[in-house]
Order: C-alpha cells, then sequence, then structure tokens
C-alpha cells in the first residue's frame, strides 16, 4: 500500500472538517438567494397591490379634473353597475363617457347620448377588483377601488355632482 | 512526503476559510440590500396610501364638507391617523395636513398644505 496507504486519524477529521465548512457554505448559499427571492416576492406582491388599489384612482381623479364642469359629472346606475357619468359636448351633440368595472376590469365607454350601446361594449382599461362610485353631500365625490388592497378617494366636484343636470 | 502533503492540506484550508470568509461578507452586504429594499418598498407603499388619505382630507376641506372652523381636527382613517391645523387669515383659509401612522407618534408620513379663499364661510369663534 505505501503512500496510498489508509488515511490516518488526522487526515480523516480534516477531510470532515472541509466538508462540513463546505455544507455550512451551501447551506448559507441556498438561504442567502431563497430570503432574496423571498424579497423579491414581497416587493412585486406590493406594486401588484398598489396598482391594482391605487392606479384607478389616479385615473379616475384625472377623468374627472379634465371634464368637471356644471352638469358634467354624475354617478348613476346602470344594469346594476354603479357607473361614473362624465357629460361632454363636441359640435351641438352630447357625449357620454362612462367608467365602470366589469368582469374584473375597469373600463371605459365613450357614446353619444343617444346611442344604443351597452356596458359589455366598453373597452377595458386596466385589470382592477373593483370600482364604486358615491355622490357625498352636495360636492363630493367618493371612489372605492375594491379588494384587500383598494383604497377610497374623494374628490371636490365644482359641477356639484351633475346637480344642474338634474335640476 | 507526508510532510508535503500536510502542507498542501493546511494551504486548501486556509483557501477554503478565506473563500467562506469572502462569501460571509458578499452575503451580508446582500442581505443588508435586501431588507433594505423590502423596508422601502413597505414606505412607498405607506406613503401612496398617506397621500391618498390626505389628498381627500384636502379634497373635503375644498368640498366645504369638513369643519374648517375647528383650529385643529385629528381623526382616524383608513389606519391612519390625520391631523388637520386650520388657519385663517384675510378670509385666506391655510390648512396643514399631516398623515401619521395608527400611534400619530413622531414625524408625520406625509404632509400636505393647502389654501382656499372662503369670504364669509369660516369664523372662528
Amino acid at each position: 500500500m505505501g503512500r496510498m496507504g489508509k488515511p490516518n486519524k488526522g487526515q480523516s477529521v480534516q477531510f470532515l472538517f472541509v466538508m462540513v465548512l463546505f455544507f455550512v457554505l451551501a447551506i448559507c448559499a441556498l438561504f442567502t438567494v431563497s430570503f432574496g427571492a423571498k424579497v423579491y416576492e414581497n416587493i412585486e406582491a406590493r406594486m401588484q397591490e398598489n396598482f391594482t388599489g391605487i392606479t384607478p384612482l389616479a385615473y379616475v381623479s384625472n377623468k374627472v379634473k379634465q371634464a368637471d364642469e356644471s352638469g358634467a359629472i354624475s354617478v348613476v346606475q346602470l344594469e346594476n353597475t354603479s357607473v361614473l357619468a362624465i357629460r361632454q359636448v363636441f359640435d351641438d351633440t352630447v357625449y357620454m363617457t362612462y367608467i365602470y368595472h366589469q368582469d374584473g376590469f375597469v373600463k371605459e365607454l365613450f357614446v353619444s347620448l343617444d346611442s344604443q350601446f351597452q356596458l359589455a361594449d366598453g373597452l377595458p382599461v386596466m385589470e382592477g377588483e373593483g370600482l364604486s362610485f358615491e355622490i357625498r353631500g352636495d360636492r363630493l365625490l367618493q371612489v372605492k377601488t375594491g379588494g384587500e388592497s383598494g383604497g377610497t378617494l374623494l374628490l371636490a366636484l365644482r359641477s356639484e355632482g351633475g346637480k344642474d343636470e338634474q335640476e | 512526503m507526508s510532510k508535503n502533503n500536510y502542507a498542501k492540506s493546511q494551504l486548501f484550508l486556509m483557501e477554503f476559510i478565506v473563500v467562506i470568509l469572502f462569501f460571509a461578507l458578499c452575503s451580508a452586504v446582500c442581505l443588508s440590500a435586501f431588507v433594505k429594499a423590502d423596508r422601502m418598498s413597505q414606505d412607498s407603499s405607506q406613503l401612496s396610501r398617506a397621500l391618498l388619505v390626505a389628498q381627500s382630507a384636502a379634497e373635503k376641506i375644498k368640498a366645504g364638507e369638513a369643519d374648517a372652523s375647528k383650529k385643529t381636527e385629528t381623526y382616524s382613517e383608513a389606519g391612519f391617523t390625520v391631523q388637520v391645523e386650520n388657519k385663517l387669515q384675510d378670509e385666506l383659509l391655510t390648512a396643514t395636513i399631516d398623515v401619521y401612522g395608527e400611534e400619530a407618534e413622531g414625524q408625520p408620513i406625509c404632509s400636505l398644505e393647502m389654501k382656499k379663499y372662503t369670504p364669509d364661510e369660516v369664523a372662528y369663534e
């Protein structure tokens, strides 16, 4: 056997020590990677929550502020759905923009007042877990997004919630 | 020959320990970066929600739905504490809206100042 004979006790301990170190290194590497993956997962989930909860509110807020004239903004119930109706006049024709939630999407429908389109014909703007509107008092529009990450936004209306239109 | 083998394995062990130390250093830096990223994401999410609450409070004042005759008003909304401080000078209402966490301690998460011209609308006692 000579040189290639049985390893002595010292060598075995050393081999074992190296293996243990290697094992610790592998475990630590695995832990670091899995921790990083978990953090990334959390950040991604939070971003998604923010998107579905807040982006529809920002979108509606922009739309309302763009078209906030006397009697232009109102909340109506169409096909058992809470719908934000924005009234605009172009070339003596009245057009309505309806914003609502249907089939998991925030949808928008831009039609002339006398058209026969239905809510199902609206264009999906973004995915969402729910969107509802309510007029509070004379001049406050409450917009609510659904789901766990849902939020609420109040908007002061100059148009007094379609008051002029109803009168 | 045995001495030579012993020296080689010592060298290998040293090299291995240096590698592990380097790895430990790198992983410590990575872990702290991960923790920081997670905290930043939490803060950003909280800030977005706090801004919504602050904006809603400002819109309420703008619409005349809030009680602007009170100098300070504190209420809870959506897991935040909202503190509104009203100042009236020459018919100009200045409201400072501070949004805190649930405990309303320390620095506000966000702060918003709004002004509204209020002729004959608000009067302090």
